[in-house]
């Protein structure tokens, strides 16, 4: 049976059933049924023939005797017809041979020795014509192994009886077992060699551009488009074929396409000054722009999987105090709040956006962290200045005054 | 062609190998066997006697075998034969014809007579020899055949069926004419008395199904004659032999072979009642 898998994408499905095992069977099976019937017909023509050919031959035999005895028949010497017919059931296949006399009275008969001792309890090895008289009639009721022949015996244009001759079937059943025999050789290697024929022929024309579709199917799978399928023909496999080919050109370009839009994207993300981070709804987070790692002195990579709150802080198990994600988390809505972080020595101005899918719906959170450190310092230092000024006005007022 | 080119060639080699007879030298004795029996029996049973004939005389002596009746007289009346074995009818014409001489007759199943007899089926439902009228006889051996034959018409006659009352049908040996009765082609068989008892027959049909119709007077049983044409010590050392054989272990040992109990001595007059049987059936002055 072939196996084959279908590459990592379908796990471990494998061919139970192979199509080619199935139709290898369906096809010896077909033959087999032909075979059988055909053997049967030729079996049986062979029998007929075979047993008219013994026909013959007992027909033979019985000539041959109905010339040897006429003379005996008219010279009444029954004990030349008993030894005639004695050497004649030397004959091999020979069960019988006996005289009946034109009143229809059986004057002699010779059994063979086979049958004498295959019928006979009696030990001995000579027989009186009586029990030849009573196994010849034994024998002939029963004709399952033999053809019974009667020839009559003429001379002149005098009827003086008729032969009678069992010939045993065993040459004829020999012959047809051996016809048969060499039939069946000869029918086992043409329908081996026609199946073998037939199968190539399916594996060329239908199998093998099939394995071609899977070994395609499991490229496009790996995501190897390059590599058309082979085109087999014109039939419908080839059509087949063809609209995979396709398939696999539109699935190509249609992947380009996405690869296309989404490396635009990653390209915006990664412009943004601001750490963008994409989060799912435990705030781990999915994606990190190149600021985020540049911010947090690590590979983007690095960042992915990892709890937004264990980023920006250390070991802390819990969202940042004030952190408008778990608001987010709750309504689902744009959330704002400037947030500082010692650790980093920095303030940021956190958003968090919710991040809808058409299909699923809500899948996330967008969130943007934007430095504002220097802008609070030059807050704060302007607003030293602004107090320091007032300080150096109310002095000077007093100082005038 | 060649077949029959083959033929001539075997039939000069077998002519030129068998001895024509004693007569021209008494090296070696041919011994002819009327066929009684058919020929492959005929010639395992008597082969034994022929050797210790041989053996006992100091010449050798060999068998000769016939088919049928026809060619045992063929081969007779050729003189092929220094001594024969036949039947009664047979033993007379060649004693008128050919000057052979009686020495002795069988002695089998133990009895030193023979008789002809007509046998019939049992379930044939004949009862008399008169009931055979129309009906088809078949005799054992033809018709020199002293009791299948010669004897068996003569108790028709006595019945008073003539030629034409019945049908004749010849088998080739007694024991046919009887086998082809069990098989039911023929009403009735001429044979011998002893026709039963051999067991060519026994072996081969039912006898019980079998009965005598009617049987002959007993007369002598078949003889052994030899050639006049052989040396007077010759023919008295075969009669000697021949008559002695149940008298010695190897002539016992023959004589069981051919399915005899003894060689009885016998003289020509003891056949004149045959002669006079052949007068009234054949019409043969012998």
């Amino acid at each position: 049976m072939i196996r084959r898998t279908s590459g990592n994408h379908t796990g471990n499905f494998a061919v139970r059933h192979s199509l080619g095992t199935r139709f290898s069977l369906h096809i010896f099976i077909v033959l087999l049924i032909v075979n059988f019937f055909s053997l049967l017909y030729v079996y049986k023509t062979e029998q007929r023939t075979n047993q008219q050919d013994l026909r013959d031959q007992a027909e033979v035999i019985g000539g041959y005797i109905a010339s040897s005895v006429s003379q005996y028949l008219l010279n009444y010497d029954f004990i030349s017809l008993e030894t005639t017919l004695k050497e004649a059931t030397q004959l091999r296949g020979l069960h019988y041979a006996a005289i009946v006399a034109s009143n229809e009275v059986f004057i002699a008969a010779q059994v063979s020795q086979s049958c004498v001792t295959a019928h006979s309890t009696a030990k001995s090895t000579t027989y009186s014509s009586e029990i030849q008289f009573k196994l010849l009639e034994l024998l002939r009721k029963d004709s399952s192994d033999h053809i019974d022949i009667s020839t009559p015996i003429i001379f002149g244009d005098n009827y003086l009886g008729r032969v009678v001759v069992g010939l045993s079937l065993d040459i004829s059943t020999k012959k047809t077992k051996d016809f048969l025999a060499i039939l069946l050789v000869v029918n086992a290697i043409v329908a081996l060699f026609l199946a073998t024929g037939i199968y190539f022929f399916f594996w060329k024309n239908a199998l093998q551009p099939i394995y071609n579709l899977i070994d395609g199917a499991n490229r496009v799978a790996d995501g190897n488009y390059d590599e058309p399928v082979i085109l087999a023909g014109s039939d419908e496999i080839g059509l087949l074929t063809h609209s995979f080919n396709t398939m696999m050109k539109a699935r190509k370009d249609a992947e380009e396409e996405i690869r296309k839009g989404r490396k635009d994207w990653e390209r915006l993300f990664n412009a943004v000054d601001d750490v963008v981070t994409i989060q799912d709804n435990d705030m781990r987070i999915l994606q990190a722009n190149t600021a985020a790692g540049k911010m947090l002195n690590k590979d983007p990579a690095e960042l992915i999987g990892r709890y937004c709150y264990d980023v920006f802080r250390t070991n802390k198990n819990s969202a940042c105090p004030g952190c408008p994600n778990s608001q987010c988390l709750k309504d689902h809505q744009n959330h704002h709040a400037d947030i500082e972080y010692s650790e980093l020595q920095k303030i940021f101005h956190i958003s968090a956006f919710p991040i809808y899918d058409e299909e699923q719906g809500w899948i996330g959170i967008a969130h943007i962290s934007r430095d504002i450190t220097d802008q609070k310092k030059l807050e704060s230092q302007y607003r030293q200045a602004q107090k320091m000024e007032a300080i150096g006005t109310l002095a000077g007022g007093i100082t005038t005054h | 062609m060649k077949s029959f080119y083959d033929a001539i060639i075997v039939f000069i080699i077998l002519f030129s190998l068998t001895p024509t007879g004693a007569s021209a030298s008494e090296s070696s004795l041919i011994l002819g066997i009327f066929p009684r029996r058919n020929a492959e029996q005929t010639y395992i049973m008597f082969s034994p006697l022929a050797d210790h004939l041989s053996s006992e005389l100091g010449i050798k002596v060999s068998l000769d075998i016939s088919n049928n009746f026809e060619t045992f007289w063929q081969k007779l009346s050729t003189g092929r034969f220094d001594l024969i074995h036949c039947n009664q009818y047979h033993y007379l014409a060649a004693r008128k014809n050919y000057n052979f001489e009686v020495i002795g007759t069988n002695a089998e199943f133990g009895k030193t007579t023979i008789a002809g007899t007509l046998i019939v089926r049992k379930d044939s439902g004949f009862n008399s020899l008169s009931d055979l009228k129309g009906k088809k006889i078949l005799f054992g051996g033809g018709t020199d055949a002293m009791q299948s034959y010669i004897l068996a018409t003569d108790l028709l006659r006595q019945a008073g069926l003539t030629t034409g009352d019945y049908k004749e049908a010849f088998a080739i040996t007694p024991q046919n004419a009887v086998i082809g009765l069990y098989y039911k082609q023929a009403d009735a068989a001429g044979t011998g008395d002893l026709a039963l008892n051999m067991t060519t027959i026994k072996n081969r049909i039912d006898i019980s199904q079998l009965k005598f119709l009617a049987v002959s007077e007993q007369l002598p049983q078949l003889p052994w004659a030899v050639s006049e044409s052989l040396a007077p010590e010759i023919r008295r050392q075969i009669r000697r032999i021949l008559t002695s054989m149940d008298q010695s272990e190897e002539g016992l040992t023959a004589l069981k072979a051919a399915s005899l109990e003894g060689i009885t001595p016998a003289y020509d007059k003891d056949f004149d009642p045959f002669r006079k049987i052949i007068q009234e059936i054949k019409g043969q002055e012998f």
